[in-house]
């Protein structure tokens, strides 16, 4: 982040530099597998920081790189500013104070939930904390149970409670929602965020779930391909999600060929304003890419010829979900777009498919070059 | 038949039958001798003497000992060909569950002639040494030893098993939790391969009580012993009833402990293994993991075919006399064997799998009784029974037959269960309703469907009745000598090149039967569907 020499700037909870992760492959018939080609995480102290991604794209193993249950190629993983992985230094797991919450809990099958709990504080002292850390994610009731006899819920907090109960320097999330189904997740990632940021607790969460990114993380991380692409608040991305490929994996978008200016650019439903970018550097020149996300065009039916500045275009589809109507358009050039028209701004009955509308960018967007 | 949705499903008269009749074979023995030792007193005889309690203890002693042993060796096994990086561990992983197929009697044999008194080893010490007698090999020491090195592998199976399907991650959860590698091991590892440990070491006891050929030709009176020298030196039948009765109630104890934790050792819950497990780099420990397998298999393998080689090749002309003719009658009375056995588990396998009822598992259960019985047991009942009360069948092959099928049932059944298990019942009513009669449905579907069960179990049966010895010896006509009689009692009159000879040859026809029935892409269980 540019800050050598700057002196006073707080050294994040977790830094990871350059790191890279190649698995192994099957001789000539399966090659080499880049897992993790650069990856540069800083995730700063009490914050809540998700990486987002695809699944296989790499997320889990900077997990384990950060815990230590896998070895990076290169690159250095710093925690509380200690070297613990790089530059011929090795700190194994149960060394690190880093937490992790697995995927499927990992909960010992044997152990109550308290004695589960309990493993990473031993002695007397540690079973009051344990208990504490039990009491915190409300299931002190439920302590003597074994975790088959556990809600996946529950097992999920116990889970939560066991990784933070050594209070460990940073404590990481593997999918922790994904075992849960869709009506008690969005409750369940509520309330964990809150417990996190009450604690004040460092977290780094792994998901391939946007919406619950850009719901609970105050800095998200979109990791393709094994390259972070793009990091920043959850406003800032999306509103420009920083290249194609990232735009393509958040979704709601359509693409169209136009030509930039530096200002403005030319495609074929118009001029449209260019969004500054946020690094700071200047809009490219020439034949770009221009993204128009799916709320951002206005839908209006086509009624006069001579508006020469709206594009018109022809209804495909057209759907009605209650609070907005999904369409799909052909543009003269036969490109597709599809746009989500709120249902306050269908002022004359549905849109039928047939129909021709009249297609309004609804204010800058950000555009890649081609 | 008209309307055969609203058939009810029940099991049809002739399969009800057939359930009853397998039942009642299988009860036959342990009936008919829990009877003879209470009734004709017996039990309370061998209750009240004083050597019983000899006999009890020593069989308490080697059993509780092998199993422990048996864990003690099959734990760091299961550990180092599952979990390290030993070299060689793919082909050690399968030659350390070999000496699964060796026989005790020719295992306690070999060892005896090799380690004992005036053996081998002592022979080629004593020109440097000057040692006239080794350690005592025989009674306890050397019994522990063969059954130890023979039985280790069903912890080591139970073992391996449960490590492949042991969640990876819990072991990584104890890692970020701060725990080194002991607190793991003692915490997390241990206590969650305990259930496979006990049901290995059970199986292990359970084999140990059953065993006649190590302990007999190693001189050391466990029940099985006693019981036969009761009955062939002292003809004393009451004695020996009784002893088998309190036999019968360890095996039906040790049985029905392996069962529990058989059933309690499912895959722990959420523990669809995602990641494969960490592979413990041995370091310079690699060498003393090679030197414990190759501990274990030298005295388990090499020793028992070395020396049997050494012996043939010391051995008088005409030590294989009559070899060729043993040969054949191990192979006829096997295949009879072999075929009554997997036809008695047909109709056993479809009340179970396909009519599920208090009554179907209650035949379930009878049906697995002769897994309790140690051969030698099954063989003194029937002989008593065909005495009293069948003498037309006292000295006959249909007897030993039998005594085979009630005693190694259970090897049948699991196959076919496994095979008939996944398929639908509906394929039957589909047969039906095309018209087939009863025939012609269970020739063109049934039958070609439950194939791989069928030879499965064929197999299994065919193998063990190849080794079987205690109920052979106690039920073969006179005369109708195998090969595992001929290794025993030539083993026993000390005519070593005949005992080897006669080893080499079962060694190798079993080691012939396996790889016909493992040909490649062939799995003796049917993967199922």
């Amino acid at each position: 982040m540019g800050a050598a020499g700057g002196g006073a700037v707080r050294e994040p909870a977790l830094r990871c530099r350059a790191i890279r992760k190649r698995f192994p492959g099957n001789g000539a018939l399966e090659p080499d597998r880049e897992v993790l080609a650069g990856v540069d995480l800083d995730v700063p102290p009490g914050s809540l920081t998700a990486v987002l991604g695809p699944s296989g794209g790499g997320k889990t193993t900077v997990l384990r790189i950060v815990a230590g249950l896998e070895t990076a190629d290169a690159g250095e993983v710093r925690v509380l500013g200690r070297t613990v992985s790089g530059r011929g230094v090795f700190v194994p797991p149960e060394s690190r104070r880093v937490g992790l919450v697995f995927q499927e809990y990992a909960l010992f099958p044997h152990l109550s939930a308290l004695q589960n709990v309990a493993f990473g504080v031993p002695g007397p002292a540690g079973l009051t904390k344990a208990w504490g850390a039990l009491q915190m994610v409300g299931l002190s009731e439920r302590a003597g149970q074994r975790p088959h006899e556990l809600s996946g819920g529950e097992q999920q907090r116990v889970a939560l409670a066991r990784a933070l109960a050594p209070e460990p320097a940073v404590v990481l999330l593997d999918e922790p929602f994904s075992n849960l189904d869709a009506p008690r997740r969005a409750g369940v990632r509520e309330e964990v965020a809150q417990l996190l940021r009450r604690l004040g607790t460092t977290a780094v969460l792994v998901t391939h779930d946007r919406e619950e990114a850009f719901l609970l993380a105050d800095q998200v991380v979109l990791l393709l391909g094994g390259r972070v692409v793009r990091s920043g608040r959850p406003e800032d991305l999306a509103r420009d999600p920083g290249s194609r490929a990232g735009a393509e994996f958040l979704g709601e978008t359509n693409f169209l060929p136009g030509e930039s200016d530096g200002k403005t650019a030319v495609c074929e439903i118009g001029r449209v304003e260019i969004l500054a970018p946020d690094s700071g550097g200047k809009p490219p020149r020439g034949p770009v890419e221009v993204l128009l996300p799916l709320d951002g065009l206005h839908v209006e039916p086509f009624l006069d010829e001579r508006h020469a500045d709206v594009a018109s275009a022809v209804l495909t589809r057209a759907s009605f979900h209650g609070a907005f109507q999904l369409i799909e358009a052909r543009l003269p050039s036969g490109n597709l777009i599809a746009a989500r028209s709120p249902a306050r701004e269908i002022w004359q009955g549905l849109l039928r498919p047939g129909q021709r509308v009249g297609l309004r960018p609804a204010g800058p967007v950000p555009v890649f070059a081609a | 038949m008209s309307i055969p949705a609203l058939r009810i499903r029940l099991p049809s008269r002739r399969l009800r039958a057939a359930g009853i009749l397998v039942a009642a074979m299988c009860l036959l023995p342990l009936l008919y001798l829990a009877g003879r030792a209470i009734a004709g007193g017996g039990l309370f005889d061998v209750l009240l003497r004083e050597r019983s309690l000899g006999i009890a203890g020593r069989t308490f002693l080697l059993t509780a000992a092998v199993a422990v042993g048996s864990a003690g060796l099959g734990l760091p096994l299961a550990w180092l060909t599952a979990r390290t990086d030993l070299p060689g561990r793919r082909i050690l992983t399968g030659l350390l569950a070999l000496p699964l197929a060796v026989p005790s009697y020719v295992a306690a044999f070999t060892v005896a002639t090799a380690l004992g008194p005036r053996g081998l080893l002592q022979r080629a010490l004593e020109p440097f040494s000057g040692w006239e007698r080794l350690p005592e090999i025989y009674g306890f020491p050397g019994a522990f030893l063969v059954l130890i090195l023979l039985n280790y592998p069903y912890v080591y199976l139970a073992v391996r098993a449960r490590f492949a399907v042991l969640d990876a991650s819990l072991e990584d959860a104890a890692r970020v939790l701060g725990a080194g590698r002991w607190r793991r091991f003692r915490r997390v590892t241990l206590p969650l391969l305990s259930t496979a440990l006990l049901s290995g070491g059970l199986l292990a006891a359970l084999y140990t009580l059953s065993d006649f050929g190590a302990v007999s030709l190693l001189r050391y009176e466990t029940f099985t012993w006693a019981i036969y020298n009761q009955m062939r030196g002292s003809l004393d039948r009451h004695t020996a009833a009784g002893l088998a009765l309190l036999l019968v109630f360890a095996t039906l104890l040790v049985l029905a402990a392996a069962r529990r934790f058989e059933t309690a050792s499912g895959p722990s819950p959420g523990a669809a293994q995602s990641r494969p497990p960490r592979v413990h780099a041995l370091g310079g420990w690699k060498w003393a993991g090679m030197l414990l397998c190759f501990l274990v298999l030298l005295p388990a393998l090499v020793l028992p075919v070395g020396v049997c080689l050494y012996w043939l090749f010391q051995a008088p002309a005409g030590a294989g006399a009559g070899l060729v003719a043993a040969l054949g009658r191990t192979g006829l009375v096997s295949l009879l064997a072999a075929v009554a056995t997997t036809a008695l588990a047909i109709p056993v396998a479809f009340l179970t799998v396909r009519f599920p009822s208090r009554r179907s598992s209650a035949l379930r259960a009878i049906s697995h009784i002769g897994f309790g019985l140690p051969g030698l047991v099954v063989g003194l009942s029937l002989v008593f029974f065909a005495v009293n009360m069948a003498p037309f069948l006292y000295q006959t092959l249909a007897l030993l037959v039998f005594a085979y099928a009630v005693h190694m049932l259970p090897q049948a059944i699991a196959p076919v269960e496994a095979t008939l298990g996944p398929l639908s019942p509906r394929l039957d009513d589909a047969a039906r309703s095309l018209g087939a009669r009863w025939i012609r449905r269970h020739l063109r579907i049934t039958l070609p469907l439950l194939a791989p069960g069928l030879t499965s179990g064929l197999a299994l049966v065919f193998l063990t009745s190849v080794k079987e010895l205690p109920a052979t010896l106690m039920l073969a006509p006179t005369g109708y000598t195998t090969l595992a009689t001929t290794v025993w009692s030539a083993a026993e009159n000390v005519e070593l090149g005949r005992a080897a000879a006669a080893s080499l040859v079962l060694l190798v026809f079993c080691a012939v039967t396996l790889l016909v029935v493992l040909r490649p892409g062939r799995p003796l269980r049917p993967a199922v569907r």
